[in-house]
Formats: C-alpha cells, structure tokens, sequence
C-alpha cells in the first residue's frame, strides 16, 4: 500500500439532481461502485475500469456523457465527494479495490457504512469523514 | 455481583484476546468461506508465505457463481469455473474442509452452517459476505468481513475490532396472519433507515421475537446488515437448542449438556444496558414491500409511493426522485397492482424450508400468471430433498414455476439467473438496489408468501385479501 501524508488533485462530486436542487448522493452502495459481474475475478488489481460501471456505461458498453468521472478534468479524479453512508451493501472488497485502482485515494463523506471502513482501512482508499455542511458549502 | 451484561458483551468479553487504546484483536472461533470473496485471501497467504492457523475451524462451499440449472451440464461460464475450481484447489492446499458442488448439503454459505451445526450459540462466526449477520439468530456474534480480512482470520484467528455499541430492537406482541419475519425486519429498516444501526450489534427482544421460529430468526438477522449493523443477535432459547441437537457438526452426548448448560447463560441480563433501544408492536404491522432502490424504501402493501413535495429533506428527495425514475413508477400512487414480470423466491434471506412451505402454501389449486416467469431457488441441496419429500416441488411446479437447483442466484445475479433491463420482480431476497439483480432490473423486495401471491396474480398484491 502506498503511504501519503496529502493529496493535491482533482476532486469529483457524485451529484443526484431533482429540478434545481443538488444533493450529493447519499447510501451509494457497493453494486453501484462495483457491480457484480465483476466479482468473478481471483485477482486484487484492474478493477478500475469498470468503477461504477452501470452508471459510466451505457448497456452497449459507450461511456455516459453526463456521468462525472467521464468528464474532464474529473477522469484524473483523486477525490472522490459523496453523501452519507457511502458504501452500504455488500461486504465486497472489490469496491475500494476498484476506486484505488480508478486512482481515486481519498473519499469524503459525512459517514461511511462499516464493513467498507474497515475494508478501507486495509486496502485504502482513505475515508475522511466530513459534516454535511462542510462538503455542501465546498462542491454544491 | 457484576454488571449486567448483554449477550453481545458476554460473546465480547471470552473472545477478547488483546486490547490497545480501544483497537481490539478477537478470537474468531468459525469462519465460513465463499468462492466471491476468497481467492485474494489465500493469494495473500502464498504471498507472505504463510499457513492457516486453524483450518478446521473454516468451511467452504460455492454458492454466488454457481448456476442453478442441471449440475450435471457443468457451470458453464470460464470465470466462474476458475472461481470456484480455485476455492476447491485453496481448500485442498490449505486443508479447509470443501463441500463440493455436488455434494447434496452444498448451498448458501448462511444455510449451510447453521442446517450442518457449524453455527452454535455463543461463538464468533466470520465470512466474506455481509449476510452472515444470519448466525446471530443463534446467539453467535457474527459479521460479514472483507478479503483483507478473510486473509487476517485465515492467517491468525482473530480480526482486529473495535467494541461496537449495543442497540436493542424491541418487537412487541404478535404478527398478525400473513405477517412474517421478513416484514417485521423490513419495518425495523424502514424505522432506523440503512445507516440507523452503523457503529452499533442490534439486538433483538420481545414477544414476538420470542414467538418467532429458528428460520424466522435467522431471517430477521439476516437482514441487519440492511440497516447498517454489522451483527444481529437474538438470546438463544430452548427453541435453538431442539434446533441444534444432533445436527452433523453439534456437540454429543456429554459435550452437548455441558454446551446447553453454557449456552444457557449467554441471554442478555435482566437490567443489562443498552446504548440505544427502539420498540415496534408486531401487532400493527402489515405485509410490506418495498417502492425504491433501499431497502429502507418500506410501505405496506395498501399504502401509496410517497410523493416527492412531502419530503422535507434535500438529499433524501432527491435520492427519492432518483429511485422512482429508476423504478419508474408513479409519486402518490398504490403500490397495489404494480404489475411484474418476474418472481424470484430463495436466498439466504428467504431460501429455507419454511419459507418454501410458506410460500407453497397459497398456491395449490392456482396458475401463476401468463405475463410473470417465476422460479424456486431452495437454499441448500437439504431443503431441496426435505421440500422435494413434503411434495412441495409438485406444488410450486403445478402452479407454474421453475423448481431449481440450490445456489445465491438472482440475489444478487451473479449466474445465469437475472432480470433483463426493465424487467420488474417481486423477490424474496434482501437488496433491492440499482442493478442489483441485473442491470436496469427493478426489485421489490417481499415475504415468500407476498412473493407467491404477486406471481398468482401478475403484480404486487395484498396477500390477506389472495388467502380470504
């Protein structure tokens, strides 16, 4: 694992929108970060290219325009932004595996699901947890 | 005499093996082991060049991959092949018992355990998979942990811990007919929400707790983890003893009364403290089903989605809207007579031979409907053979569905089994996220028998008014 002290980079918001309203997207889970089509490998590494597969690709497999980490400068991503209870769901390691691997290394959010922490914890990314006013008044 | 104690802090306080600053190492006594969430974990042992410390404390079987149709054609897909041929070489290089898959106890890790007396109360019980919350209906603490994870309890027996806080769920008096276990924990979701129970072991109390059967238990545990809490524990009782005896794996003779008279003492305490505690009366609940893409998305079967304008909240409105558009359906409107296209009865939610039985039972007599494919996943090859001899397959057969072979399946979709896009189903199992059964595929998570009533009538139904 590498070992930082900080990290200068761009920073991506995974935004939900209803009419002019921008929330970060909050209990996004770990079928969205990782579906499980790609479980079925036996290695750690190359899971990148497909973090959040269902919402970056469309079914024939073009990437969506309007999808964040398909825009620039957002691709170069090494933050990622969400709302609470980031990574609910399965216990699949795969999902930080995946973000790392996108070359995503910190995640903020106001609080993080346990089993993705503690996974967090052992492969990184880092989860920093942040209130919901700090990160609101930052990216929204 | 000392403090009274929760269940949770008894199991806590004999496996603790070592504590810094709040940073604990515990002693895990089981760990059961998948073909998903293992490769990287002896991969890492290889590695470092080192062995399993106890490796006949762990079992393994296959259950997310594996296809659900004739065993006899093989699995049918390379990936999934490799995966689960290399579970079977780890388990034989390592010496971890393997029970292959054409074993007939072979089936969902969660299943498995407690049918073959691996899972006894008072044990800490891991597996790479959030569901192991399900062994706490015996009163074992047990949590779903990651690879990293799988690799440190193969290596040393122990997974570094922080003590979580005690949370008790306190459900009131009796279900009414036609509420089940898995309504009961869809209304403790609904009530807490996804994130209610994180940093916290949910324990649950009360009569109607108390009146549910094993499988019941281990239902309502099993979906902890859907409101955020790693483990869910019930105080084991005389009904988990007469469920363990004699099972493959459990104590004999001597060893099982000198384990009865210890698991007799794991009960939380009168007067212990818990950090938190909610009450729900049983008696007021209806079947429920689910409208959006969290499992805290609950309404009952008679009520209506909720309309966006009467949700306060920023972000909880517009992850609303998100999950409507997703499920396309309409704010404001009954959920009643959403039509579906499929029914998917199993997982290790709803994969036991009660819930089979439960679910059989509206059907004799009646079709499933023209515009729904239905299918039956049992969740072991034991409660295939005990459904197959109670003639329940002749049932569910007869009124039109597909009887299969036992596995995760569309779950969480990782085989053959899985919705097309826009393809909505009524299922018994426990995540009804985006994609989750397949992509753009739209889920309803219901009861077993909530699940046979929508098959019979081709959308979501009330199954009070489908039994009168």
């Amino acid at each position: 694992m590498e070992k930082f002290s900080s990290v200068k980079g761009i920073s991506a918001p995974l935004i939900n929108k209803s009419g002019n309203q921008l929330s970060l997207m909050m209990n996004v889970d770990t079928d969205m970060i990782i579906p499980k089509q790609f479980l079925k490998t036996i290695k750690r590494s190359g899971l990148g290219k497909n973090l959040f597969d269902e919402m970056r690709y469309d079914s024939g497999g073009k990437e969506i325009d309007s999808f964040i980490l398909n825009k620039e400068p957002f691709r170069k991503a090494k933050i990622l932004i969400a709302g609470k209870n980031f990574g609910c769901g399965s216990s699949r390691e795969h999902a930080p595996w995946s973000i790392l691997d996108f070359g995503i290394k910190v995640i903020i959010a106001p609080s993080f699901a346990d089993i993705f922490f503690n996974n967090s914890f052992f492969s990184s990314p880092v989860c920093t947890v942040s209130s919901h006013g700090f990160i609101d008044s930052y990216c929204l | 005499m000392s403090e009274p104690k929760t269940i949770y802090d008894k199991i806590w306080e004999s496996h603790l093996a070592y504590e810094d600053e709040g940073d604990c190492l515990l002693y895990i006594d089981r760990h059961l082991i998948h073909e998903v969430t293992s490769p990287q974990a002896f991969e890492g042992l290889r590695m470092s060049n080192r062995t399993v410390r106890r490796p006949q404390n762990a079992l393994a079987v296959a259950d997310h991959n594996i296809p659900t149709t004739d065993r006899a054609l093989g699995i049918g897909d390379e990936e999934s092949e490799i995966q689960i041929q290399t579970l079977e070489d780890n388990c034989k290089e390592f010496g971890i018992e393997y029970i292959k898959t054409s074993d007939k106890r072979q089936g969902i890790v969660h299943i498995i355990g407690p049918e073959q007396g691996f899972t006894l109360p008072g044990l800490t019980i891991v597996c790479g998979d959030s569901h192991t919350s399900t062994h706490g209906a015996f009163g074992a603490l047990a949590h779903g942990i990651g690879t990293s994870e799988v690799e440190h309890v193969l290596a040393t027996q122990t997974l570094i811990q922080k003590k979580a806080k005690n949370f008790q769920v306190k459900i009131n008096g009796k279900c009414n007919d036609n509420v089940t276990a898995k309504d009961l924990a869809l209304s403790v979701i609904g009530a807490i929400g996804t994130a209610g129970g994180t940093g916290y072991v949910i324990e649950y109390t009360g009569e109607a707790v108390e009146s549910l059967s094993i499988e019941g238990r281990m239902t309502l545990c099993n979906l902890t983890i859907e409101a955020g809490a790693r483990a869910g524990l019930v105080s084991p009782d005389q009904k988990t003893f007469e469920y363990l005896k004699d099972r493959p794996m459990s104590p004999k003779d001597d060893e099982w009364d000198s384990a009865v008279e210890y698991w007799k003492t794991l009960a939380s305490d009168k007067g212990a403290k818990y950090d938190k505690t909610i009450e729900i009366d049983a008696g007021n609940l209806t079947p429920l089903v689910t409208w959006g893409t969290s499992p805290e998305d609950v309404i009952s079967i008679d009520g209506n989605i909720p309309n966006l304008e009467d949700i306060k909240d920023d972000s909880k409105r517009s992850a609303v809207k998100r999950s409507l558009d997703y499920m396309n359906l309409i704010p404001g409107s009954p959920i009643k007579g959403v039509p579906i296209d499929r029914v998917f009865i199993g997982s290790c939610t709803n994969g036991r031979i009660e819930d089979l039985r439960e679910a059989a039972s509206i059907l004799p007599g009646k079709k499933v409907s023209e515009r729904v494919s239905a299918m039956v996943v049992p969740g072991s090859g034991l409660v295939k053979e005990q459904a197959e001899e109670e003639g329940l397959d002749k049932i569910f057969i007869e009124a039109g569905f597909e009887w299969r072979e036992p596995g995760c399946s569309m779950c969480l979709a990782m085989n053959a089994d899985k919705l097309s896009p826009k393809e909505r189903c009524a299922s018994t199992s426990n995540r009804n996220f985006e994609g989750r059964q397949g992509r753009e595929g739209r889920t309803h998570l219901v009861s077993p028998k909530m699940a046979a009533a929508a098959a019979l009538a081709g959308c979501l139904t009330d199954v009070r008014e489908m039994v009168l």
